[in-house]
């Protein structure tokens, strides 16, 4: 009988034991290791598109004459407007003063920066909608956050290669891997 | 409760099943993949922010405005055409597309060298402070002033349109040497026969955008006659087609089927250096059918002349009618009487006709004689009257330097060793000059600069050129990379390369419209250098009195903005933007001046933007004692050429002198240069070097280039090996079969075959000009590339 007691005792042990490796491992991958694997960065002046949006977004976002795109607008484009304060908000004096007027570039966090391996021209994609592959900025006053997986150095939004190959597939483009990998 | 060693393994258990239902393993595989993609050592480009900025590409003295894409406005990543200056209007070559990889080239020199063992031996370069290498310089030049011998200083520059070569010349005057020279170039004749004609020495300037109808002998268009983007915009330009502008019909005038001659209307297929006996024909029809312009008889020498004795001669009109018999120059050209006829009515059928020729795509002079002949077909056409389409270069106005000159206590040195041409020094015969040197006539040259040039690449009669620079005692070479001749100097001075430093292009031989422009940096140089121009004035600076006193100048940046003073002081001329046309520029067009001042004018052409004004009239050049152009130059007479043979007197076609040996070397050799290849100072760069065709190079081995005729007859198949031999040398090369090279004919492309640079540039093709000879023209004395006599022998 006593031996019988030790015997379920232990089961109930070794049982309490694995829900604890397990949800231990569950909260450490699901919770500490994202923290862990990225760093947290904040864009160096804050943006409101909301704040923007009387403005076509082809005013800052448009295709040069060579087919590149002005994914991240010129300082110059501000300064159509911004050479000097038009109001008095934190960003806009950071804006101003630090950059237009130093005229220094506004070194922009990028979300989706594509390795160096990948060939992405904007051109052949100018007929889909802009959230199909970018969030939806409209209505957006803060930038969000940008953060950087620390092993690979890209952001975390930085979109996979599945989400290229689905899209091609759909709609009938090649997937062979010279399209994107010169 | 005791936690035993099961309890331990079903927590180990939990950890790994609740590890796997996480996305702990998998996403860290999946970044460890791609984590190897950042390794330190895998090529990446910078990572910034990426904005454009506006300059002038002078990689090649063309004029074009680029926009140079950086990175945190450090990196250099792209260069493309600017459509703010009407010249190349967005166009761009290859040379100035390349220009980021000239900047991150590996074979660039990072800081003043000395040659410390046997001169050509690489490991012998040793780093030399700027101070010392100056100085040692500076007493070399003072040494050589103290004990008279200023004269036996020279230089050698690469680039004539530019005030570093203002300042070169005016070092020299200063200092008491004669002896500057400039690498040669298509129009290098053109000053004798302007002086001869028309009493002016400036390079012949055309219309090439109102013609229409152009029949070119030779002129290489697509290939480098010409600023290259500039061409390529004019090209688009003729085909054009709306109400009151029909197409411009070129017709091109050589004996290969050069680029140029597939894109134009019709190729008149010659033989090989006889363009001029055709132009002759052509006049002869001319005047026999009286199309000529009307107002020719007033030009001297047309109709009968007097000579100094006061005897009548027979004028040009006689001399062409009783010489040039277009059944004569069908035996000479191998056309029809008929086709020959045909030409001429289509040329004389064209509201505004224009003529213009070149080397055939050699890049050297003409003959001085084959010149007059297309000058004068121009002059039958009215081509030098005030609305004609041809007329003279302009040069940007410079700024008035101080007079500080030195008599040079003997005259340059071609013309003391009396290897000069009858226009002696206002011509650039650079090979007599190397001759005189290599044969130690008349006296030595002790130190010679070379300024961004590469004669021992790119001049043919090698083993005369290696010899002259042999005799040399020091030689100075100013430039960016270790090129052949850096690699024979003995003091290497490194200058920063087009993206970083300031530079200037006063002028476009060919163009009519004045232009400047200049371009400024847009990064930081990357080593230890020192612009050509700022090299000269701290020399100056050094040797004192009256060099520095000449140069009153502390940086080069300073010159550029006193000449765009003078430009101001002119009160002439605009600056370009998207809407300038030069097309509609005319002589007497009115320009709206749209800068300031200096300043504003150093601004504005800062960003990329060029002056121009508007192209002078042919009559404003013209000194001769009637004002009127002439066949007859007393200029001639006056240097010893007598009438007792007009000829000399008068455009006439001389045969082409490529040796007399026929039997042993049965074919012509000749070497032409292609817009995509750099054939003179800069060496291809990556992106060149991958738009060339497989025909023309494979691996390392450089094709030649026959017809299948010759090719049956000496028993080769397309790709098989050969060896090329003339009385130069021999080169193994392989066999490219095309219908575009005449029988009897053997064409390889120039700018290959380097010994320099990298493993990527060197030893890759064969360098055609070291097997090629130059022909020196009894007159001007220049070296004309006409063709070389060669066999084809099986390996």
């Amino acid at each position: 009988m006593a031996q019988g007691q030790g015997k379920a005792s232990g089961n109930i042990v070794v049982v309490v034991a694995f829900l604890m490796g397990f949800i231990g491992a569950l909260v450490v991958g699901w919770v500490v290791f994202p923290r862990v694997l990225y760093s947290t960065h904040y864009q160096p002046v804050n943006f409101s598109h909301l704040t923007h949006s009387d403005n076509d977004c082809d005013y800052c976002h448009y295709f040069r004459s060579d087919g590149t795109y002005s994914g991240i607008p010129n300082i110059d484009n501000c300064r159509e407007c911004h050479e000097e304060m038009l109001g008095d908000s934190e960003a806009e004096r950071i804006l101003v003063e630090e950059y237009i007027k130093q005229n220094k570039p506004i070194p922009w966090l990028v979300y989706e920066w594509q390795p160096d391996n990948v060939y992405f021209s904007h051109v052949p994609h100018r007929d889909i909608d802009c959230v199909r592959c970018h969030r939806d900025v409209s209505k957006e006053e803060n930038n969000p956050v940008v953060y950087v997986n620390r092993l690979t150095g890209y952001s975390k939004t930085t979109m996979k290669m599945t989400e290229c190959e689905k899209c091609h597939a759909e709609r009938g483009a090649s997937n062979a891997c010279q399209v994107c990998h010169k | 409760m005791k936690v035993g060693r099961r309890a331990f393994m079903g927590f180990v258990a939990g950890g790994i099943a609740g590890t796997l239902l996480s996305p702990l393993p998998w996403k860290l595989t999946d970044d460890v993949a791609i984590w190897t993609q950042n390794w330190s050592w895998r090529p990446s480009p910078e990572k910034g922010h990426r904005a454009g900025m506006r300059t002038l590409c002078t990689m090649c003295g063309a004029a074009c405005s680029v926009e140079v894409d950086l990175i945190n406005r450090e990196r250099a990543i792209y260069v493309r055409g600017s459509d703010i200056n009407p010249l190349n209007k967005g166009g761009v070559c290859a040379l100035g597309e390349s220009a980021v990889q000239f900047v991150y080239a590996p074979y660039r020199i990072q800081q003043p060298m000395k040659q410390t063992k046997q001169r050509g031996d690489r490991t012998g370069f040793q780093p030399i402070s700027w101070k010392d290498a100056l100085g040692e310089l500076a007493k070399k030049l003072n040494d050589l002033r103290t004990r008279g011998n200023a004269h036996q200083v020279a230089c050698l520059t690469g680039r004539k349109y530019t005030t570093t070569y203002d300042l070169w010349k005016q070092f020299f005057r200063a200092y008491g040497s004669p002896n500057v020279f400039t690498m040669p170039h298509e129009s290098d004749g053109h000053p004798a026969v302007a002086y001869a004609i028309f009493g002016t020495d400036s390079p012949f300037a055309f219309d090439i955008e109102n013609a229409s109808g152009i029949l070119s002998f030779g002129a290489e268009w697509a290939d480098g006659w010409g600023p290259c983007a500039h061409l390529g915009r004019v090209f688009a330009r003729w085909l054009e087609e709306r109400p009151g502008k029909a197409p411009t019909a070129v017709i091109q005038v050589s004996s290969r089927l050069s680029m140029s001659a597939t894109k134009a209307q019709e190729w008149i297929a010659v033989k090989p250096g006889t363009e001029a006996a055709l132009a002759l024909g052509i006049a002869h029809i001319i005047i026999r059918e009286n199309r000529v312009f009307q107002g020719i008889k007033e030009y001297e020498g047309y109709d009968r002349w007097f000579n100094f004795e006061g005897e009548s001669q027979p004028g040009f009109r006689d001399f062409v009618m009783k010489e040039y018999p277009p059944e004569r120059v069908a035996g000479i050209t191998g056309l029809s009487v008929s086709k020959i006829e045909e030409i001429t009515r289509w040329l004389t059928s064209q509201p505004k006709p224009l003529v213009i020729w070149g080397s055939g795509g050699s890049g050297s002079p003409e003959f001085f004689y084959h010149e007059l002949a297309y000058v004068a077909l121009n002059m039958l056409l009215g081509n030098f009257e005030d609305k004609g389409m041809c007329s003279f270069t302009s040069i940007a106005p410079r700024m008035s330097m101080p007079e500080s000159y030195v008599e040079p206590v003997a005259p340059r040195l071609d013309v003391s060793a009396g290897t000069s041409g009858i226009f002696r020094d206002m011509i650039n015969s650079l090979y007599p000059f190397l001759n005189a040197v290599s044969l130690k006539k008349g006296y030595p040259i002790d130190v010679l600069f070379v300024d961004e040039a590469n004669p021992l690449y790119s001049l043919a009669n090698s083993e005369m050129v290696e010899q002259a620079c042999a005799q040399v005692k020091t030689i100075v070479a100013l430039t960016s990379f270790m090129d052949e001749t850096a690699i024979q100097a003995d003091i290497i001075l490194p200058v920063p390369v087009m993206l970083e430093r300031w530079n200037d292009v006063s002028a476009l031989p060919g163009i009519p419209f004045t232009i400047y422009g200049i371009s400024s940096p847009v990064i930081k140089t990357r080593y230890n250098l020192k612009h050509s121009g700022d090299i000269i004035l701290q020399l100056a600076l050094i040797l004192g009195n009256p060099v520095d006193m000449a140069l009153p100048w502390k940086k080069y940046e300073d010159v550029l903005k006193a000449r765009l003073q003078a430009i101001a002081d002119t009160g002439r001329g605009a600056v370009s933007d998207v809407n300038t046309d030069f097309a509609l520029l005319v002589s007497d067009s009115s320009i709206r001046k749209n800068y300031r001042g200096s300043s504003d004018l150093f601004k504005k052409l800062k960003e990329g933007a060029i002056w121009y004004d508007t192209p002078r009239r042919a009559s404003e050049f013209v000194t001769t004692e009637t004002g009127r152009p002439r066949f007859i130059s007393s200029f001639l007479e006056r240097e010893g050429i007598t009438t007792e043979k007009l000829e000399f007197f008068m455009p006439h076609f001389t045969t082409a002198d490529a040796g007399k040996n026929t039997k042993d070397y049965p074919l012509l050799l000749v070497g032409y240069t292609v817009s995509h290849l750099s054939s003179t100072t800069l060496p291809n760069a990556p992106l060149m070097m991958k738009n060339i065709w497989d025909f023309n190079l494979i691996h390392r081995d450089g094709f030649v280039e026959i017809n299948p005729k010759t090719a049956l007859e000496l028993g080769f198949s397309e790709g098989s090996e050969a060896l090329l031999r003339t009385s130069h040398g021999e080169a193994r090369v392989r066999v490219h079969l095309t219908k575009t090279v005449p029988p009897g004919m053997v064409t390889m492309v120039k700018g290959l075959g380097h010994r320099a640079y990298d493993e990527y540039v060197a030893n890759r093709g064969v360098r055609v000009v070291a097997l090629t000879e130059v022909q020196i023209d009894p007159v001007t004395a220049l070296g004309v590339e006409k063709g070389t006599r060669a066999q084809l022998a099986h390996v």
